[in-house]
């Protein structure tokens, strides 16, 4: 480097990146330090309402480049020097309100701050300076500049199928109509497109394509011959629960099917639908939880798998919106992972996930598998039919023991992930895109009032409409 | 730069920028050790935000018209049906050949479950493709048989004349319904203008009618307010 060489802007988070990379060389050498898979909920009981905690847990990424071998960020960095006395765990909230008026990535924005705001506190390229928008302030639960006309373009599109025709922009603006009048016209508009093929059919199924997951090649009209399953319940299932206002909880606590007439008519199947080859549902109702109990779930999660680690993960995935692949939703519980298959996963570099994932799987594993007309049917005697020395170990779901995937799925949608979830779902489709931090806030508002709303998905489509980031409102 | 390079610009400029939008994003993943739940502590009141002045950033506020409402718009505009108004070697849907490159997914055929965030590198292609073909089968039917949108305009005329005032006001007026039904707005009189001009002879080249009428429906068609909303 030159002598007179300007030192760069960002030279304090570079040299902040190199002490954490000059830590966790010496922590590997050492042996003595770890990421800490507990810190994520730490953080979140210091920051209750940081939207990284607002119905999910934090993410590794707060304070970790790299979780195995561990390396840390500026903000990790910063917290390793300090956290004081005692053990990490009761250190670790004092230790980040002492860092609350820092400024760890040198980006402008106290670290406290971006929590609170949902950016990385450790990241100078993640910074949102912004203040959080007043409350709508007249009757209509919108805010000033709320652009109608450009609303009413986007409910058509993305739930009537095509945008509004000339004739029907005029019919909008006839007898030049008050905000109230506007509101009422747009939202008449959301229940209409609501109500439409292009919604219930085909944008419906667009929505749930990535959590359900078909395989054509292998499906109920499989090219080859070679079905495994029949994933068009589950599309019925999903499409079912997601219109008329009904319970969306049903997603993951129906105990029903549906069935779809010539003319589009989706209808309750109740009991089991038996069939010889593996199109049927064979799980008896009492054991189901809607969603993540068909027949297909099974089949494309479970497969032959001893212990289903990969259908509890799409199950809380899918569902709950926590990939754990991604570090995401990480709640250990103590003493695991037990490691009951043996498949090593008591390694360090395993075991932070596994000690969530693990306990998160030992109600699924007894359920069928791939297994001909079997497949997803319960069996308790699978488990220890598949696994020598299955003592069957309890289950939990953040934070608590559940007895069966029944259990599973009613701790599920009494929490906030669930609908967080849901309003996320529903946001990522109307908008194309993930909902900035300034508009977290106001999709929070949405995803609240769900229970309030009758647990009707519908109802959340009106209120993410009436959103700032819907309506072009700066 | 000549007139009709101008317009040409003018009438790709849209599909320039959905080229422009296309990228891509990373993922990582982390594999940490284990240790113990932790446990809850007494806790110091919440820090609060420090709300400052500053502007925010400006999130994107165009979305991408992908796909099946394209397609919807188009043929509902052009009062065509979606499944005929452009087929790839004369079979197949264009709307279902370029789906995924006009921003659709494609859930059975290759696993896609999430269509693309943003354009891709052939999505004007695409774009360009269904708009142009569905104009054409439009002008086709209304050169040959009862007219349906553009019922003004002499279609077998070899050329248009725009300073002709009759000739003029037929133009403005199928310019004036095409806008309407593919934009759902009406033209400004500069957009019109240009419209227009589209039929004057450009480097020894004079339209046909018919060309000037599928390169106006194609120039409206491919908008950046028909492509984004």
């Amino acid at each position: 480097m030159e002598r007179d060489a300007p030192i760069p802007p960002d030279a304090p988070a570079r040299c902040a990146r190199l002490l954490a990379m000059a830590l966790a060389l010496s922590a590997s050498a050492t042996g003595t330090a770890y990421a800490r898979p507990s810190a994520p909920s730490i953080l979140c009981e210091t920051y209750p309402d940081a939207p990284q905690c607002s119905g999910s847990l934090g993410t590794c990424a707060t304070c970790h480049t790299s979780t195995w071998p561990p390396a840390w960020n500026p903000y990790g960095a910063a917290l390793i020097g300090a956290v004081g006395e005692g053990t990490f765990e009761h250190a670790l909230p004092t230790a980040l309100r002492s860092l609350d008026d820092a400024d760890s990535d040198a980006d402008g924005v106290a670290n406290a701050d971006e929590l609170l705001l949902g950016t990385n506190p450790g990241d100078a390229d993640d910074a949102w300076p912004w203040c959080a928008p007043t409350a709508p302030s007249g009757a209509l639960p919108v805010a000033e500049g709320f652009d109608f006309e450009r609303a009413l373009r986007r409910v058509a599109i993305v739930y009537c199928g095509r945008q509004p025709t000339y004739d029907e922009l005029q019919t909008f603006r006839a007898g030049a109509p008050s905000p109230e009048v506007q509101y009422e016209r747009l939202h008449a508009t959301v229940e209409l497109c609501l109500g439409s093929r292009a919604w219930r059919v085909t944008g419906l199924r667009r929505l749930v394509d990535a959590r359900i997951r078909p395989i054509g090649a292998v499906g109920a009209d499989s090219p080859v011959d070679i079905v495994i399953g029949d994933y068009e319940w589950d599309y019925r299932l999903f499409r079912y629960v997601m219109t008329d206002d009904r319970d969306v909880r049903d997603l993951l606590l129906a105990d029903y099917h549906v069935t779809e007439s010539a003319d589009g008519t989706l209808s309750r199947v109740e009991g089991l639908v038996t069939r010889r080859d593996t199109t049927g549902q064979p799980l008896e109702p009492e054991r189901r939880a809607g969603m993540i109990t068909t027949s297909w779930f099974f089949s494309i999660n479970t497969m032959f798998s001893a212990l289903p680690r990969t259908t509890a993960a799409q199950a809380y995935r899918a569902w709950l919106g926590m990939d754990i692949a991604r570090q995401e939703g990480i709640d250990p519980v103590a003493g695991e992972p037990r490691d009951v298959d043996h498949r090593g996963v008591t390694e360090a570099q395993c075991a932070a996930c596994h000690s969530t994932l693990d306990p998160l799987s030992y109600a699924f594993a007894s359920f069928e598998g791939i297994r001909g007309p079997r497949t997803g049917a319960y069996d308790a005697s699978r488990p220890s039919r598949l696994i020598p020395g299955w003592s069957a170990p309890d289950t939990y779901l953040l934070g608590e023991q559940v007895t069966d995937v029944r259990a599973w799925a009613e701790r599920a949608v009494t929490t906030e992930a669930f609908a967080r979830n849901l309003a996320l779902m529903l946001f990522r489709d109307a908008l194309g895109r993930e909902p900035t931090p300034s508009e977290l806030a106001e999709l929070r508002v949405v995803w609240r009032a769900l229970e309030r709303d009758g647990w009707s998905a519908n109802r959340m489509v009106h209120r993410i409409v009436d959103t700032r980031a819907f309506g072009g409102a700066s | 730069m000549s007139t009709h390079a101008r317009n040409v610009l003018a009438v790709l400029a849209p599909s320039a920028l959905l080229a422009l939008l296309c990228g891509c994003g990373a993922e990582e993943s982390f594999l940490p050790p284990v240790l113990p739940r932790s446990t809850p502590v007494e806790l110091p009141p919440p820090h609060e935000v420090a709300c400052e002045t500053a502007t925010p950033p400006t999130p994107e506020t165009l979305i991408w018209k992908r796909a099946d409402p394209l397609a919807a718009d188009v043929a509902l505009a052009l009062s065509l049906e979606p499944d005929t108004m452009c087929l790839e070697l004369g079979v197949l849907p264009c709307v279902e050949a370029e789906h995924v490159a006009l921003g659709g997914s494609d859930p059975l055929g290759t696993g896609l479950y999430t269509p693309p965030a943003r354009p891709g590198l052939t999505t004007p292609n695409a774009v360009d493709r269904l708009v142009l073909a569905a104009c054409a089968e439009r002008v086709d039917r209304d050169a040959t048989g009862p007219a349906v949108v553009l019922t003004e305009t002499d279609l077998a005329a070899a050329s248009l004349d725009p300073d002709d005032a009759t000739t003029r006001a037929a133009m403005e007026a199928d310019a004036r319904s095409l806008h309407r039904r593919l934009l759902a707005r009406d033209p400004s009189s500069d957009e019109l203008t240009l419209l227009i001009d589209l039929a004057r002879p450009a480097d020894g080249l004079t339209p046909t009618a018919r060309e000037w009428a599928t390169l106006t429906c194609f120039a409206i068609g491919t908008r950046t307010d028909n492509l984004f909303f």
